[in-house]
């Protein structure tokens, strides 16, 4: 048996599964420390359930504590920025155009020193072994506790950043080092910027994931713990004590997910519908199609691999015009218990609308049988449009495909759609997140560049594969499970001779007998 | 005359990658590094050509290369000097003014980190009034002026001097070549060099003010683009720029692409919005060439073709557009210099392998 657990910003989600069978699940409330919620959650679905600690073989955890630090500037380690290739890149200051509140919380010293790797890998210049050492007196004299190295082209060649990690804890041996070629692609500011805020979180990661790893003890859960990812993979506690910034966005990931679990369906539309939201995304063989344009977190550029979701402003919440032509953005969100028609209160609400035309029941049904049959018509008429619309702006392709509505405000989606061959309502697509959490897999992913006179498209394309692989296995995955998910090759234009960039993903099963006994 | 502070650098990235038509790669570096260049050395004069005494040294300066490289190697900021230094050493004088190759993407906003450290006016003024991908599709070639002597400069000091070239598509490939060996696939070229009263001829004018102006209405407008248009309209009306005419409101339902000989082509299909208008058919060659509807042209190069996305009221590059974008795209013909009989020997259709000849978007 397999636990999920997802904490979001309200509630925290627990599920047990069996195989493809969901055996228990339960919805907690959130608490401020997080563990307690998650115990909780926990602690019902195993009575519920009645399966022993060592019935579950792997537990799975999606949180959003890593983004919310970042968002809310808060248990932020100030970090020591080093920066590899001056002589290719000064002219782009570290962390410029960052909000100045989160760079005052992250950026305590910067060092730019020469050296650094061309796109085919060979040195520009050797690393500049005095500047590294004034820098390394800086941050001590600082009392600098967390490092973020990012060298040019690190990720066609790491020993820039190696060689400094292994320097700066052989100097300060008890500092904590994020490397960039580990952390994302091509792209040095956005990759230095996603290096910056891991180094920032490293602290607290490892606080973090020690306290669940004790909460789960104290529940005599011994196997393996893992985090969700945002491109819907997990990777183990351990390996996320490292890479924080990995847990970035995973909530609406782990709930497409789920929705592919759900539904059985791999290809599909899915829509999340809550009270303020609808969340819409694409999944292609059961993933979360991947955002091409950039993400912000907290204000600071990235390039992390983060869900495309198009979130629009119709929910189970959202306020009705009197003639039902305007229908959101305005929600009452949570308090649809006190505001709504149906629960006695004065906001004509989309539930109100779709209970009179009798597409759901819930609260007191009479409070909306004297609305005008015209404007819930148009209301109804207005949240079609509007889904339909954004449902097919988040597709890749024309043609037809299944639609999995999750979400407690499923019931505002109708069942035929422009576009949309069938509408999937799943069972339990209320806790579609942990659930998603529970079933998740391991990857790795690498980006690798070559040109015609430097090697063959091939010796590069296996070299990526290779690198990808053990990524994976790294990251969790066991090894003779491991497949090539993706394949995706960018030309590059302007070169004097043919060039590409091949970006390589692997997906694997999850390492349970590895990380067993001791790690979780 | 007027100064360019850091805070006008945002709207002329964002106003340069709207007339960019598809092509001049991200102009985020280009964006954040010219800020903070501003922000060290000062603020930059932007000058119209009719200030220049007709004697003065003008020189055309920009980035050759990858972007893709550019992506991981932003420079350090002295390569522009360097090359500018070497071609004054080999002119034997000091240049008065700096202009851009073009004002379309990154390479609209490189000549300002250079002019804020040397104290140089940059010109209000290109050389295409718009991105196109190679050096003698620039008016200043056009129109007679030789690239060389030629400088470019490369990360590691490394410095050259082309003293001639027999067309200016040879210089390119050298140039391109030396970007390659000294500076891992990209370098910085000051070239072109001419007076005062030959840049008041041959440069397309008032078009890095223009991105800036386009960089604010878009701002402002990015929730209506119909109002931009419109107000876009008023803002063009009294430049050597044609009619601004919107061309289609629709979504995007097909992209195919290849690559070859170093250029992205590629076709996007459009379903407008409006059923009683027809398909909408874009070929891509690095930027947004030609739209058809039906067999019908509506637009061609060197006439600008620019899409906007109907979301983030942003410009939207040939690599990065995608299915399902909801667009608008909107013709602009060509500035006058770049419409002339001599112009369209090297920026017409047939240039980038059409089967037709160019008609100005005002008579299709």
């Amino acid at each position: 048996m397999r636990l999920g657990v997802d904490v979001g910003g309200t509630h925290t989600d627990a599920v047990i599964i069996k195989g493809r069978e969901l055996i228990a699940a339960h919805k907690a409330l959130t608490s401020d420390d997080i563990a307690t919620g998650v115990l909780e959650a926990v602690s019902e679905v195993l009575r519920q359930s009645g399966a022993r600690p060592s019935d579950i073989l792997m537990m799975t955890l999606g949180t959003t504590q890593f983004t919310n630090a970042v968002v809310e500037r808060r248990a932020l380690t100030p970090v020591g920025a080093i920066r590899i290739g001056a002589q290719s890149s000064s002219a782009l200051p570290i962390a410029a155009k960052w909000p100045e509140d989160i760079l005052a919380a992250t950026l305590a010293n910067s060092a730019m020193i020469d050296g650094g790797h061309e796109y085919d890998g060979t040195p520009i210049l050797p690393t500049d072994e005095t500047a590294l050492g004034r820098a390394i007196q800086d941050f001590r004299a600082a009392d600098i506790q967390a490092v973020a190295i990012t060298s040019v082209f690190s990720t066609s060649n790491p020993e820039g950043e190696q060689l400094i990690a292994a320097r700066l804890k052989q100097a300060l041996p008890n500092i904590r080092v994020s490397c960039s070629h580990e952390l994302g692609r091509i792209g040095l500011y956005q990759r230095e910027n996603a290096t910056l805020l891991n180094a920032a979180l490293l602290e607290l990661s490892d606080r973090v994931v020690s306290a669940f790893q004790n909460a789960f003890s104290g529940l005599s859960l011994t196997c393996p713990l893992f985090l969700s990812q945002n491109d819907g993979t997990i990777m183990a506690a351990d390996f996320a004590r490292q890479y924080p910034v990995f847990t970035f966005s995973s909530g609406p990931t782990n709930s497409m997910r789920g929705a592919a679990f759900l539904s059985g369906r791999s290809n599909a539309m899915v829509v999340d519908v809550g009270g303020t939201t609808s969340d819409i995304g694409m999944l292609i063989e059961g993933f979360p199609r991947p955002s091409g344009s950039a993400v912000k977190i907290g204000g600071v550029l990235t390039n992390f691999r983060m869900p495309d979701v198009l979130a629009v402003g119709i929910g189970g919440g959202s306020v009705v015009s009197p003639d039902g032509r305007s229908v959101g953005p305005q929600s009452v969100g949570r308090a649809l218990p006190e505001k709504a028609l149906v629960f006695g209160g004065d906001t004509l609400t989309a539930s109100d609308v779709a209970i009179a035309a009798g597409r759901t029941v819930f609260g007191d049904t009479t409070k909306v049988s004297d609305l005008p049959s015209t404007a819930c018509a148009a209301a109804l008429d207005t949240i079609r449009k509007h889904l339909s619309d954004d449902i097919d702006k988040m597709k890749t392709a024309a043609g037809d495909l299944p639609l999995i509505v999750v979400g407690g405000g499923g019931f505002l989606v109708p069942d035929e759609l422009p576009g949309i061959s069938e509408t999937v309502r799943p069972e339990n697509a209320g806790v579609a997140n942990a659930i998603g959490a529970a079933f998740a897999q391991v990857s790795g992913e690498v980006d690798v560049i070559y040109t015609r006179s430097t090697r063959s498209r091939e010796s590069a394309l296996e070299e990526a594969k290779a690198l990808a692989r053990e990524r994976a296995v790294n990251a969790g995955a066991l090894e003779n499970s491991i497949q090539i998910a993706e394949i995706d090759e960018t030309p590059m234009s302007y070169l004097a001779e043919p060039g590409a960039i091949i970006r390589v993903k692997a997906i694997g099963d999850a390492n349970i007998e590895r990380f067993a006994g001791g790690e979780a | 005359m007027i100064k360019i502070t850091p805070r006008d650098i945002a709207p002329m990235a964002l106003g340069g990658a709207f007339l960019a038509t598809g092509g001049g790669g991200d102009t985020l570096i280009g964006e954040i590094t010219a800020e903070a260049a501003l922000r060290k050395f000062g603020d930059v004069e932007l000058i119209d050509a009719s200030e220049l005494a007709s004697h003065a040294t003008v020189v055309a300066i920009g980035a050759a290369g990858s972007p893709t490289i550019m992506q991981e190697k932003p420079s350090n900021g002295q390569e522009a000097l360097w090359a500018l230094e070497t071609l004054e050493s080999r002119l034997g004088k000091k240049v008065d003014a700096l202009i851009a190759f073009e004002a379309g993407g990154m390479n609209a906003l490189l000549p300002f980190c250079v002019a804020a450290e040397r104290k140089l006016p940059v010109l209000d003024a290109d050389g295409m009034g718009r991105a196109f991908p190679e050096l003698q599709m620039e008016s200043f070639s056009i129109y007679g002026v030789s690239a060389t002597p030629l400088a470019a400069a490369a990360e590691l000091g490394d410095r050259l001097i082309l003293e001639q070239a027999r067309s200016p598509f040879v210089a390119e490939r050298l140039v391109r070549q030396f970007a390659v060996d000294a500076g891992g696939g990209q370098c910085i070229s000051a070239e072109h060099v001419m007076t005062g009263e030959t840049v008041r001829r041959v440069a397309i004018h008032g078009t890095i003010s223009l991105c800036i102006s386009i960089g604010h209405l878009l701002t402002e407008h990015a929730s209506d683009l119909p109002a931009f248009v419109s107000r876009l309209t008023d803002l063009m009306a009294p430049t050597h720029y044609g009619e601004v005419r919107p061309l289609f409101d629709g979504k995007v339902v097909d992209i195919s692409r290849r690559v070859e000989g170093g250029y992205d082509y590629g076709t996007l299909r459009l379903d407008p919005f409006d059923k009683s208008q027809g398909e909408l058919s874009i070929s891509i060659k690095n930027e947004y060439m030609v739209a058809r509807q039906g067999d019908r042209p509506i637009a061609l190069t060197p006439d600008l073709i620019c899409i906007l996305d109907i979301e983030t009221g942003r410009p939207i590059t040939a690599e990065t557009i995608r299915y399902g974008q909801r667009v608008t795209v909107i013709g602009i013909g060509a500035p006058e210099l770049m419409r002339t009989e001599r112009a369209l020997e090297v920026v017409s259709p047939r240039n980038f392998g059409f089967e037709f000849d160019y008609t100005p978007l005002e008579d299709l």
